[in-house]
């Protein structure tokens, strides 16, 4: 190959390696590598993340909190993206509990409680969240622990030789589950997750057909504030529902159901709610209330 | 037998059959010409027969429209054309002539690149092109084609090189020809016909293509013609007036160059058979 | 030189092609300097492109307009449209949003049931979200009375129509919202059945009927209703949620207020519900009693035939959405009326006993809806366009210009399109028949139900036992793809717990109030657990129903 040729063939191998490399590597100091990882897992590019995670992993002298972000975002990619690889994720979990703070390894329990179970062993998982809730009772990975165990217990199972053939959860293991979560609202009345484990409480207990601790739950999850808009007005109308339907208690459908007229005009229910609301009216009147 | 091959009845039947395929052949063009001449309401109401008023501005509509969708597909059939065939040239005058180590290997992966269809390797090529920068480029997409099209070209002009008589390149080598002069002035005067062919063939492959610049062209100003008038018959209710002027406009190029150039294409496949 | 001009005079081909090829390199090379922004000589401009499906006459030209007097008050920036045909417009954001060539702004929602899914994981992926820009007040609407208020409540619908669910976040700014009515050619009924349009069910079947006697008499096939494949649906829905309403309270276990396909299916599968009942019948017989008026083999014709149809005068009615309203008008020859699908009346001796009522449009959401893509080098210039496209008083342009319905609160609506108001008073669909796994045979055996090959008898049989076949593999296959949304929502929490905890430069990658996107969160995720829980367990209890014959 003559020196001309090969200056050519170099030029052309140059262009390709700059166009088809280039946009693979994160650029800038170690926290805008930790910005790039997480903007990368919030779009889905978890391959470009990790990337973006390994430089602060494999950096000469991290900080603390720089080197905390980069093994959660590491462990989180592995464990949480599609076609996940559960083995690396244990061992970034890991190494995040060997950092000596309480989020690293309240993080660490939560995910290897999380982990744990999709590996198909629940009660090492749910070990791994009981101890997370008593270590660390105070934190809001606590909470979510509490809500996962729960979903542990209450969830059926699937046969993957028999499609469309599922075990429901055992009375034990929804009595395990329900217990659970009371207990944990009776000592975290104020949790930010409240409303959401008065409605997961709600669900079951709809499912076991006990309509009043349903709706005492409902209620409940109503007075500590439902964030979401969606949530709320479903939660406003299964009141409702409820009560005039199972209850019979049209004080309390009333009230409900002209909140849910008051409060949600532009959704499909509005109509049904507001003659529903006129037929409590008329049923109370009628028992002379 | 020939009595009656000969006779009236059979003349007329003959040129009845004939008209009749004529009429088929023009029905098109002329359900084209009507329509492109009516507003919706007129085309809703009465199609095929000619109605007043003429609508002459959906001509310079369709003008406006497929304008731009011809200048890009004449740069990019005559770009990707000129490429395919320069490398398809140079590639044949190497297999054809000289014994190349790994030569039969190389000529087998060619082959087997001819054999592959175009969409199985879409996915590949459109990762390709993003990572090269060349989407959304009519440079990008002529470099493309070309690369799909000159593997045909080989194939046929190193069969062409081959049985060229060797003593040509002999003369040329003892007048002191190099081998980029001995391609300019023995392969491509010798095998004039076949390029001819090969380019009006590879002029039309890249006119029509379609599937490539529909998933690499977003913007409307770079689209060839093929996937413009996608675009615009498939607009949920068609200004059919327009669309079909468009339609018009857009065949005669394609009509000018067969008028052009039918004689090399002749040529070019009668030579293919005599030498085949 | 001159031997070359006498070579090429030989061959005028050639000359001619050189020529063309020239003049196209001219267009090609000024039509890439203006793509980066400008023609040569001036100024460079920031270039926004706006892909849409919308190619309905007056739309181009109405959102053109918005476009001109945007670039009037900003200069130095260029709108352009790029406007793709619906039916492959999917495929090509698909690949344009892979690719990372995609325009600064993209309609979102079309692509059916794939589309539907696909939507979100989009979203999440490849398009900004709004979330930091909707509670502020929206710049263009100073000096009106929306001076103060946040961006997301001027809209009609709070701005439910740009809020992904399963996302709980904003991705897209809704610019009109759509309903379907009936179009009737004004002309054609007046001559045939009187001035006013059929007050009730009944008068309407008349009403078919004569235009039937009227089409023979006049020698000619008249169609009374240009019914298709595309809006057959639609008229399936109108009635099924009319005749269907009360099985809310049999179907919903859980008392959400909808009845899920899965809650549906269990029921149909184990015979609980049977498709013989009195008012599923009824939904049929009628659907089947009214196809009658429609084009024989009406379920192959696509949404242009029908049009085609109706504007030639051969179909006197026509089922579409408000966003045919322009077109309709502007390309046929006779006035258009538009009134609601006509639904029986109590009294109805034969339907009226299982009438509910119409179905609500209660729970409409905005529509034509733009998200700006991550890929924009001018994000900032395109928020601030689809600002200004739904500011009180742009947005109400807008939707004048191309006969569309506003979704800005306030906005004034054109005359003519106020019989497409949305219907607050009615109901939402509480059956669904499409179980999972049985939709493949539903679709084939509903066709030949309507097309009299086979009596209901046979066509509710042959759909038990398809849903008898098909439903375990079905809601297998239902239940796993829903977990897909679940475990898209555990990533979003752990992307805001990393925020809440610490975890550095998440909290500069993604935007909102982590804490209360948080609570929304898992709220949303238990809701789905929830629902998940209860179809398993409506299914086996189902299952085990027709197992053990208790029925």
């Amino acid at each position: 190959m003559d020196a001309r040729t090969f200056r050519v063939v170099a030029a052309i191998l140059a262009i390709f390696v700059s166009c088809g490399c280039g946009g693979g590597t994160p650029s800038g100091g170690l926290d805008a590598a930790l910005e790039d990882g997480w903007k990368a897992f919030s779009t889905g590019d978890f391959d470009f993340a990790v990337n973006c995670f390994k430089i602060v992993e494999s950096a000469d002298a991290p900080a603390l909190e720089q080197t905390y972000s980069a093994l959660l975002g590491l462990a989180t990619c592995h464990h949480l993206r599609p076609n996940p690889d559960l083995a690396r994720a244990r061992s970034y979990y890991v190494r995040l509990a060997e950092l000596d703070t309480d989020a690293a390894r309240a993080q660490s329990l939560l995910g290897l409680g999380r982990l744990e179970m999709a590996a198909g062993k629940p009660g090492q998982g749910q070990s791994e969240l009981m101890s997370l809730m008593q270590d660390y009772p105070d934190r809001l990975e606590a909470s979510e622990a509490a809500v996962h165990l729960a979903d542990s217990l209450f969830r059926p199972h699937g046969d993957d030789a028999k499609p469309g053939e599922f075990t429901l959860a055992r009375e034990a293991a929804v009595l395990r589950g329900l217990e659970t979560l009371e207990a944990w609202l009776g000592t975290h009345p104020d949790d930010l997750l409240a409303s959401a484990m008065h409605i997961m409480l709600a669900n079951k207990y709809i499912e076991m057909s006990d309509f009043e601790k349903a709706v005492e739950h409902l209620v409940a999850a109503d007075e500590a504030g439902i964030a979401g808009v969606k949530t709320r007005s479903v939660t406003l109308w299964r009141i409702a529902r409820i009560a005039q339907k199972e209850l019979k208690d049209y004080e309390l459908a009333e009230t409900y159901y002209a909140r849910y007229v008051a409060e949600f005009e532009r959704t499909v229910l509005f109509y049904r709610a507001a003659k529903s609301l006129e037929r409590v009216q008329a049923l109370r009147a009628g028992q002379g209330v | 037998m020939s009595r009656i091959s000969e006779g009236p009845v059979a003349r007329v039947l003959k040129h009845g059959y004939l008209w009749v395929m004529l009429a088929l052949v023009f029905m098109p063009f002329y359900v084209m010409l009507v329509i492109s001449f009516k507003d919706n309401a007129q085309f809703y109401n009465r199609p095929w027969v000619p109605t007043l008023p003429l609508h002459w501005e959906n001509w310079s509509e369709a003008w406006n429209t497929v304008g731009v969708y011809i200048a890009n597909s004449i740069f990019l059939a005559v770009t990707a054309t000129l490429i395919a065939l320069a490398a398809a040239i140079l590639a044949a005058y190497v297999f054809g002539r000289y014994r190349v180590p790994f030569g039969q290997l190389f000529w087998l992966g060619l082959i087997i690149l001819m054999l592959m269809p175009g969409v199985a390797n879409l996915i590949p090529l459109f990762n390709l092109m993003r990572n090269l920068n060349l989407l959304n480029s009519l440079v990008g997409l002529a470099i493309v084609t070309a690369a799909g099209g000159q593997v045909f070209c080989l194939y046929v002009l190193r069969n062409f090189i081959e049985d060229m008589p060797k003593e040509f390149f002999e003369c040329a080598r003892i007048d002191g020809a190099s081998h980029l002069q001995q391609v300019i002035h023995v392969v491509i005067p010798q095998c004039g016909g076949i390029i001819s062919a090969l380019a009006i063939m590879s002029f039309v492959g890249a006119w029509n293509s379609f599937i490539l610049p529909l998933i690499t062209i977003r913007d409307p100003e770079l689209l060839p013609l093929a996937v413009g008038l996608y675009r615009l018959q498939g607009a949920y209710v068609k200004q059919w007036g327009p669309l079909m002027a468009a339609y018009f406009i857009s065949a005669v190029p394609l009509v000018i160059l067969f008028a052009f150039t039918m004689r090399f294409f002749i040529r070019g496949i009668s030579e293919g058979a005599i030498k085949g | 030189m001159k031997g070359l001009w006498t070579k090429l005079r030989r061959y005028p081909a050639l000359l001619l092609l050189m020529v063309v090829y020239v003049i196209s390199c001219g267009v090609v090379i000024t039509n890439a300097i203006r793509a980066a922004g400008g023609a040569p000589g001036e100024k460079q401009k920031k270039v926004l492109r706006f892909a849409h499906w919308q190619l309905e006459p007056g739309i181009r030209s109405a959102v053109d307009q918005v476009m001109a007097d945007y670039e009037e008050i900003h200069p130095d920036v260029e709108v352009r449209q790029i406007l793709i045909p619906e039916e492959g417009y999917f495929r090509w954001v698909n690949t344009q949003l892979i690719g990372r060539t995609a325009p600064d702004m993209i309609q979102c929602g079309s692509g059916g049931v794939v589309g539907w899914a696909l939507w979100p994981k989009f979203y999440a992926r490849y398009f900004l979200a709004l979330d930091r820009y909707v509670d502020q007040p929206n710049p263009y609407n100073k000096g009106t009375h929306f001076e103060d208020t946040s961006w997301r409540k001027t809209y009609f619908d709070e701005m439910e129509g740009g809020y992904d669910e399963s996302l709980q976040s904003y991705f897209s700014v809704p610019l009109s919202t759509f309903t379907v009515r009936l179009y009737y050619n004004k002309d054609l009924i007046e001559e045939v059945w009187g001035p006013s349009f059929p007050a009730t069910y009944l008068e309407f079947i008349e009403l078919c009927e004569e235009l039937v006697r009227y089409g023979e008499q006049a020698g000619r096939k008249l169609v009374p209703i240009a019914g298709s494949g595309y809006n057959f649906r639609q008229f399936f829905n109108a009635y099924r949620t009319a005749f269907t309403a009360d099985y809310l309270d049999r179907l919903d276990a859980d008392y959400d207020g909808t009845v899920t396909r899965v809650e549906s299916a269990g029921p149909i599968y184990s015979g609980a519900v049977e498709m013989t009942e009195p008012s599923i019948r009824a939904n049929f017989e009628l659907v089947r009693e009214l196809s009658e008026y429609f084009p024989q083999g009406y379920m192959a014709l696509d949404r242009d035939e029908a049009v085609f149809l109706f504007l030639q005068g051969h179909s006197a009615m026509i089922s579409t959405g408000s966003w045919d309203y322009k077109s309709l008008g502007v390309q046929s020859e006779f006035a258009i009326g538009v009134t609601d699908i006509p639904l029986p009346s109590k009294d109805n001796a034969r339907y009226g006993r299982y009438m509910a009522g119409p179905q609500t449009e209660a729970g409409l959401k905005g529509g034509f809806r733009m998200a700006i893509t991550k890929v924009s080098r001018n994000a900032d210039v395109a928020l601030d366009f689809l600002q200004y496209a739904s500011s009180l008083e742009r947005n109400q342009e807008l939707n004048e210009a191309m006969y569309w319905l506003p979704v800005i609160e306030g906005a004034e609506t054109r005359e003519h399109l106020k019989p497409f108001a949305p219907r607050i008073e009615g109901f939402s669909p509480s059956i669904e028949y499409e179980g999972p796994g049985a939709e493949l045979a539903y679709n084939q055996l509903l066709p030949a139900y309507m097309s009299g090959k086979i009596e209901y008898e046979e066509f509710a049989q042959q759909l038990v036992e398809a849903y008898r076949r098909e439903s375990h593999r079905g809601v297998d296959e239902y239940i796993k793809n829903n977990e897909q949304t679940l475990d898209q929502q555990m990533r979003f929490a752990a992307m805001r717990r990393a925020i809440l905890t610490g975890a550095k430069g998440a909290s500069e990658a993604i935007a909102g109030d982590s804490e209360a996107q948080y609570k929304r969160i898992i709220e949303a995720y238990v809701g789905q657990l929830g629902t998940r829980n209860n179809e398993i367990r409506v299914w086996t209890e189902n299952v085990r129903l027709l197992g053990h014959g208790e029925l």
